[in-house]
Order: structure tokens, then sequence, then C-alpha cells
């Protein structure tokens, strides 16, 4: 795929040249520098100029804020007019390098990226392009970027996860018109392109899709699972659509592949455990008598989250009793025969 | 009573019973083989678990209207009445009966009448059942059919709360794990008849025909709270 070779000359480049790659801070560009760049760039999402301007106090609490904006736009960006587009500002593995001690394993990421239904389908679009179309900014708006694990709540976290797959997953224009008119249409592609021009995820695109289609839409693919708009509020997408108990997020699996087992999450070992819940540590699964305790905070889970001392004593006294009724039918059985 | 017995179950109550008996026993099944799930084990598919489970608790709930009706605007409710005597000395007469009567071939110190089908113990305990612990699971399950309009966390004193599904969760496990020792206990006793089939068959036909029926060479009411039922 040519992306990843994009990304492989970009790390190779970014590993020679760069303090950032070389193990050294990432370029900074904070304080003075960053109120410069907010004169102009300042502003709400919802905006008409929104796919250039952004939210400075989501900005500076993101993963990113402390980086500051030349930190990622490097050359070109420090005078107006700015001599550089967007498109030249250098990706993500400027930072995230192919390597295990980075805040990311990019190495891992890209080799499950490799092998989702993204890549696959995106390989056959990038024919004759020299830009890669599928870039982590697809997907991960980086101004805002934060970890499940500095997110304020799993609530978000699973908000915010849902809503950067419904960006492209529930679109308006994929139910106008008649059967004939959509197949014409190629509304993945149309999702790519967009993304090229905009690579603004998360709840940025999601408020331009109008949501009681894109939940029509989801639900209807959807509606063998009972109660999909709660299960939607309660797990990401990827939790069912990437393989199994595998700890990653990007392998994103073809629908038909798709994880159908309810049990996967409704049981004690829940797959969500090796997810959604990944980043908090095992002491605290299992707290106060309550299976599963991290998830039972946001959560009851029928399966995965229980009451362990009901069961420990229902299932005792229910042994107990017919324990008893075993003795108590012996003993009628004895004296029966006595009386005789 | 005739030839075949004393006639105690009508048609309508049979019916009622074992429907009651085999929805029970489904939610049972269903119920713990999704609270006990684990990839591979061998129980029921989960989503049909859910199905059955949903639909049984549906019927039942129907079905107990139809009882809780039958009870205030007919007769049968009478049976549930409860009476002075019936703990003291109703149920320690009955308790001792299963405890030490019964191995010594005693008769049973409350026969079946067509005035009291129940003895004290089974008295007390289907009151219970039938009119605080079923409706206590009917109710915390059709709760849980709408765990979007419940609150997402209550408070319990402290803390921030615990989710408002798991609090109903809990009660319906409890009270279901109480009814499920009630139904082991209530099969069980149904062995303590003349034969270990007596009752199970009065409950089939209608007809009970056990010598324990009053007017079957015992007596045709209770004994006087004074006198011990093993020497009536």
């Amino acid at each position: 795929m040519r992306s990843f070779a994009t990304v492989a000359i970009g790390v190779a480049l970014a590993t020679a040249c760069l303090p950032a790659a070389s193990g050294q801070p990432p370029p900074s560009g904070t304080g003075d520098q960053a109120a410069a760049c907010m004169d102009c760039h300042a502003g709400s999402e919802k905006s008409k100029r929104g796919d250039i301007e952004i939210d400075p106090a989501r900005y500076g609490a993101s993963t990113h804020g402390a980086i500051g904006c030349t930190g990622c736009h490097m050359e070109g960006f420090s005078e107006y007019p700015h001599k550089a587009t967007r498109q030249e500002a250098p990706d993500c593995t400027l930072c995230h390098g192919g390597d295990s001690s980075q805040p990311y394993d990019r190495a891992r990421i890209e080799s499950d990226v490799k092998q989702s239904i993204h890549a696959r389908l995106l390989r056959r679009l990038e024919a004759g392009r020299s830009d890669p179309v599928f870039k982590c900014t697809n997907c991960h708006y980086p101004h805002y970027f934060l970890p499940v694990r500095k997110m304020a709540s799993i609530e978000v976290a699973v908000r915010i996860g849902n809503e950067t797959c419904m960006a492209c997953h529930a679109r308006p224009d994929e139910l106008e018109g008649t059967d004939q008119e959509r197949k014409g249409r190629a509304p993945r592609r149309q999702a790519v392109e967009e993304h090229r021009s905009v690579p603004a995820a998360g709840a940025v695109r999601f408020a331009r899709v109008p949501q009681e289609y894109a939940w029509k839409q989801l639900a209807s693919k959807h509606v063998w699972i009972p109660m999909w708009e709660l299960h939607t509020k309660a797990a990401r997408c990827v939790e069912c659509h990437t393989p199994g108990k595998e700890e990653t997020i990007h392998k994103i699996l073809p629908s038909a592949q798709a994880q159908k087992d309810c049990v996967a999450c409704h049981s004690r070992d829940s797959l969500l455990l090796h997810k959604l819940y990944r980043h908090i540590a095992k002491e605290e699964w299992d707290k106060g008598g309550i299976v599963n305790a991290i998830i039972f905070n946001n959560a009851y889970l029928i399966g995965a989250t229980k009451f362990a001392w009901l069961d420990w004593l229902s299932v005792r006294l229910f042994g107990l009793a017919l324990a008893a009724v075993f003795v108590h039918s012996a003993g009628r059985v004895v004296a029966k025969n006595r009386r005789r | 009573m005739n030839n075949q017995g004393l006639y105690l179950y009508p048609l309508w109550l049979r019916i009622w019973h074992w429907l009651n008996a085999v929805l029970f026993v489904a939610l049972l099944i269903t119920g713990a083989s999704m609270h006990f799930a684990q990839p591979g084990a061998p129980q029921l598919d989960f989503r049909t678990a859910r199905l059955v489970h949903n639909t049984a608790g549906i019927l039942l709930t129907l079905f107990y209207l139809i009882f809780l009706g039958g009870n205030v605007f007919g007769k049968n409710g009478r049976f549930y009445k409860l009476e002075a005597g019936d703990w003291t000395p109703g149920l320690v007469r009955q308790l001792r009966h299963y405890l030490l009567g019964i191995f010594r071939g005693e008769p049973h110190p409350y026969p079946h009448s067509a005035e009291r089908k129940f003895n004290p113990l089974q008295k007390l305990s289907y009151a219970a059942v039938m009119y605080i612990a079923f409706p206590a699971l009917a109710l915390t399950g059709w709760v849980l059919f709408f765990p979007e309009r419940l609150p997402e966390r209550i408070n319990f004193m402290t803390g921030t709360g615990i989710p408002g599904t798991a609090v109903f969760a809990l009660f319906h496990s409890a009270i279901g794990y109480v009814l499920s020792l009630f139904m082991a206990l209530h099969i069980y006793l149904g062995t303590t008849g003349e034969t270990p089939f007596t009752l199970f068959r009065a409950m089939l036909t209608g007809y009970y025909n056990g010598r324990h029926a009053a007017g079957h060479g015992a007596p045709a009411a209770a004994p006087p709270a004074s006198v011990p039922s093993s020497r009536v």
C-alpha cells in the first residue's frame, strides 16, 4: 500500500533528521507562538470556517496541547500567508515512530491497520496517487486527541469513539435517492475525499451528520442486537468490529467477521476488559464483592458484572437444600421400611 | 368427595399451575444461562435465552394477573387468607410433622378438605410467594425491560452511586434465587403424600384420593389447637 510506503519513508526521514524521532523531545511551539496562531485559528468547530478553526480550550486539554502548533506545523506556517498547506505538514510518524518505547507502538498499529478492512478497501483508491489516502488523522483528530485513559470517563470515550466511526459510516447521502443512484454515488469514495480535505474526525465531523439519519442507518445494520442504542452508549463500535480479545482497535474486520457472539462481552472474562477497559489495572477489576467492578461502575452488564457474594450465598443455600432433601427422603425410605 | 377422591383442583387452576411451572423452569434455566454465560460452555445461546426469558416473563405476569383476578373476584383467594393459629401452633405443628412425624408414619396434621387445601406451611409460603416475592420479581423484571428509562446512577448514602439497572438486577437475581429455592422444596414436599406420586396425580387429575383427605380415614377439620395432631 502506497500510504505505508510513504509512512515508512517519513519514519526514515524523521529518524534521520528530526529530534523528536531520535528520542529527544518534539519541537515545541507552546506559549507565545501558539497564542499567535490562535489569533487567527481560535474559534468554534461549528463556525463556517470550522475546518481551520479549533477550540483553544479543547486543544490545550488534549494530549497534543503541550506540543504546540509548530510541533507539527513546522515548515512554512510561521508567516502569513502560509507557504505550506496542511497536506504538507508532517504526519504522525514524526513523533509516533516505529518504536514500542514511543507513546504508541506505531509498528504494531501499522501492522494492524494493514490487516484491517479499511486498508484493503482504500488500497484500491490509492492507485495513481502520490499521497496516502489513509492517514491516522482520518479517524484521530489530532487537535483534540486524548487517549482513553486520559478521558474524563468511559462514557466520553465511548461517545467519541463511536462518533469517529459514524463520521463515515452513517452518512445521510447514502440514504437519499434511488438504489441505482446510491450505487453510482460511491459514497465511500466521497467520504475518503472529504477526509483528505478536512482531516477532522470525531465530534467535529459528527456534528455535520444529521443524527436521525445516522441512527436509522446504523440501527438497520444492527437490528439483531437487542437494545442497540443502549449498547452504543456502553461500548464502542471497535469492541465488536476488531478481533476477539486482541488488544487492538485498529484491525477493523469486515462486517461479516465482526463479533456476533453476545457471550464475548456478556461473560466474566468479557472482551471489554481487553479493549475499552484495558488501561485500567487488573487490581481494579474486582472490588467490593463485585465481579468486573470496573465495568459495573459504568453499566450493569448481565453475565459480566455480578454480585459475587449473592451468587456464593445462593448457590450454597441451594446446595444445602438439595442435600437436606436427599437426607430427608432417605430417612423416609428407611423409616418406612422399618415400619413394615 | 366421590369415588375418584376429593375434587380439590379445578381445571383452570391445574392449567395455570402447570403453565406456571413450565414458565418458571424456563425462566430459571434461561436466567442462569445468561447470568453464568461463558464462551464455549454447554448452555443456551445467549440471544435465545434472552428471548425465551423475556417471553416467559411476560406470559408469567399475564398468568399472575389472571390468578390475582381469580383470587380477588373468585373463591380461590380464601385458601390464602391467613388466620389466627397459622403461625402457632399451625406452622410449628406442620414443621414438626415434616421433621419427626413423617418418619413415624403419623397422619398429616392438616388433612386436605374442600375448605382447606393448604396446611399452614403451604398457606404461609404460598401467600409470601404469590403476594410478595413473585410481584417483586415481576416488577423488577419489567423495570429491566426499560433500562434506558432507569436513573443512570442511584446513590446509597455515600459515593457516586451504582448504575440504576444494577440495583434492580440485584433484587431480581436475589428474588429469583429465593423462588428457585422455594420451587425445589415445593417439588420435594409434593412427594410427601401417601405415595410420592399422590399429590402430583392430584394436580394432574384434580382429585386427591390419598388417605390424608378429610373424610377418608382422616379428620374432616383441623384438630383443635390444643390437641397434637398425631393423637387425632
